[in-house]
């Protein structure tokens, strides 16, 4: 190895280090200046205290309150799951079956995806029609990796994402109320809903 | 990539530049880590090969409880009396004597790294600092570093240095000794201080102890049916992914805090 090549390198990278440099300066104020307390105020165990935003089924973005307007059963699928999310989704339609059609606009199935990249608006669309799920009911909230992951830990959901592109998670259905305070969860595929839905009923009719 | 060859070079530039300019990338305080390669601890079936770890940038020291102040000063929501019990449990910072005052032992432990911080605190505190928490395989990247070497684990004294921390009981914080070893890459106190969150800590699909991986477990979770470890004899890493998956984000705990990190992609373009 000849030294030119190597002194190349040094300037090369004393170069990278003053751009960056300068743009680590840029987003350091642009973080500080943008780092407002919220204006509106929720209780002390609410998820809805978090700060992040989440694009929903009609692409506007809006922060986690979007889901505050009744009762939310909140559970984190990715569409192009093979294997737990189907059953999943099959547990949540049993249980907005058994919710029967009285309770009809009364509360809201979300679904929180894990995986930004290929779960679009777009994409779950598509998955909506093709599951039947009913845009009265459902909503699908996307968030930025970041945000998944702090609504994951709320949620005491635990996932991986694999080096396949697949995701290891557990499977949790979380019934949220209008002030976005956890309930009661459900864990696991195909566990016996009776008593979520009964809270869940019990919830609505004390509004 | 020339990166991978030439990054311990990028630090040295890095470091002959900073004396000019006394601030390279803004990363003053922290270490480059050229990109390398991770042996999860445990592996799944479709999880065989190593994880590629791009190069990044870590804090040399852990964050003191003195750069904690600063921060909850600056954002009093983060303060022990004002912050949402979501994101912080009753120990949250509970060996301060208040919001802003670091009690008694307030000298001796300033420059001691912060303790009794949640997941979500510290995760706030690295986006106030443009930086973030770094993850499992880049933590463990650094932790495998002896003082000589980028892997230590070649060396038996790595092993039984670690284990030795480990089983000694904890003392108060401000009979804490400020500098354990630093390791190969600049780093100090990786082991011997403190436990320290990551920012995916919540990946690790299997319950606290053996005994609760019971089928229902094993129907709460997806894909994680077959777990494999790939080091028998790394105790210290069996005991960190242990710790790590028995915590949970609220959790404030007497000799656990944090570190940050930041991406270095910038400069292998």
């Amino acid at each position: 190895m000849t030294h030119a090549p190597y002194f190349k390198q040094i300037l090369v990278i004393a170069a990278a280090c003053a751009a960056l440099a300068t743009q680590s300066a840029h987003a350091a104020a642009a973080c500080c200046e943008a780092a407002p307390l919220k204006a509106e105020a929720h209780s002390d165990t609410s998820l809805f205290n978090v700060a992040s935003q989440w694009q929903n089924q009609t692409g506007n973005s809006a922060p986690l309150s979007q889901i505050g307007d009744r009762p939310q059963l909140v559970a984190m699928v990715y569409t192009t799951c093979q294997f737990a999310c189907p059953r999943m989704l099959s547990d949540l339609k049993a249980i907005e079956e058994a919710m029967g059609s009285d309770t009809a606009s009364d509360y809201g199935i979300t679904l929180i995806t894990f995986d930004p990249e290929r779960d679009t608006v777009t994409a779950y669309q598509a998955y909506a029609k093709k599951q039947q799920l009913e845009a009265e009911r459902w909503t699908f909230l996307r968030g930025t990796a970041s945000d998944i992951l702090e609504i994951a830990n709320l949620l005491g959901v635990k996932y991986k994402h694999l080096p396949n592109g697949e995701f290891s998670h557990s499977n949790i259905i979380t019934l949220l109320n209008t002030q976005g305070e956890i309930v009661t969860q459900l864990e696991g595929l195909g566990a016996d809903s009776t008593k979520l839905i009964e809270t869940t009923k019990a919830l609505i009719n004390a509004k | 990539m020339w990166f991978l060859k030439y990054g311990k070079i990028a630090a040295a530039g890095c470091a002959l530049f900073s004396i000019a300019a006394s601030s390279c990338l803004g990363n003053d305080d922290m270490a480059f880590i050229p990109k390398g390669e991770y042996s999860p601890l445990y592996k799944s079936s479709v999880e065989t090969k190593p994880v590629a770890v791009e190069s990044f940038w870590i804090d040399v020291r852990p964050v003191s409880n003195q750069d904690f102040l600063t921060f909850v000063t600056a954002n009093p929501a983060w303060g022990r009396s004002k912050i949402k019990p979501i994101f912080a449990d009753a120990s949250y910072l509970s060996h301060w004597a208040s919001d802003t005052d670091l009690g008694p032992h307030a000298q001796a432990i300033a420059d001691l790294p912060v303790t009794n911080v949640s997941w979500f605190a510290a995760r706030a505190y690295a986006r106030w600092q443009d930086k973030r928490l770094p993850t499992v395989s880049e933590w463990e990247m650094v932790g495998i570093a002896s003082e000589t070497q980028a892997d230590g684990r070649k060396e038996n004294d790595y092993y039984n240095r670690i284990l030795e921390w480990y089983g000694k009981p904890n003392r108060p914080i401000h009979l804490w000794e400020s500098d354990t070893f630093r390791n190969f890459h600049g780093v100090y106190g990786m082991h011997g201080l403190i436990w320290e969150w990551v920012d995916d800590f919540n990946t690790a699909l299997v319950t606290g102890e053996s005994r609760g991986d019971t089928d229902l477990e094993r129907n709460l979770f997806c894909g994680s049916g077959s777990v494999n470890s790939s080091n028998f004899r790394d105790y210290a890493a069996f005991m960190r992914f242990g710790f790590r998956s028995s915590l949970s984000a609220d959790y404030a705990i007497s000799n656990l805090g944090f570190r940050c990190a930041r991406d270095a992609q910038a400069n292998s373009q």
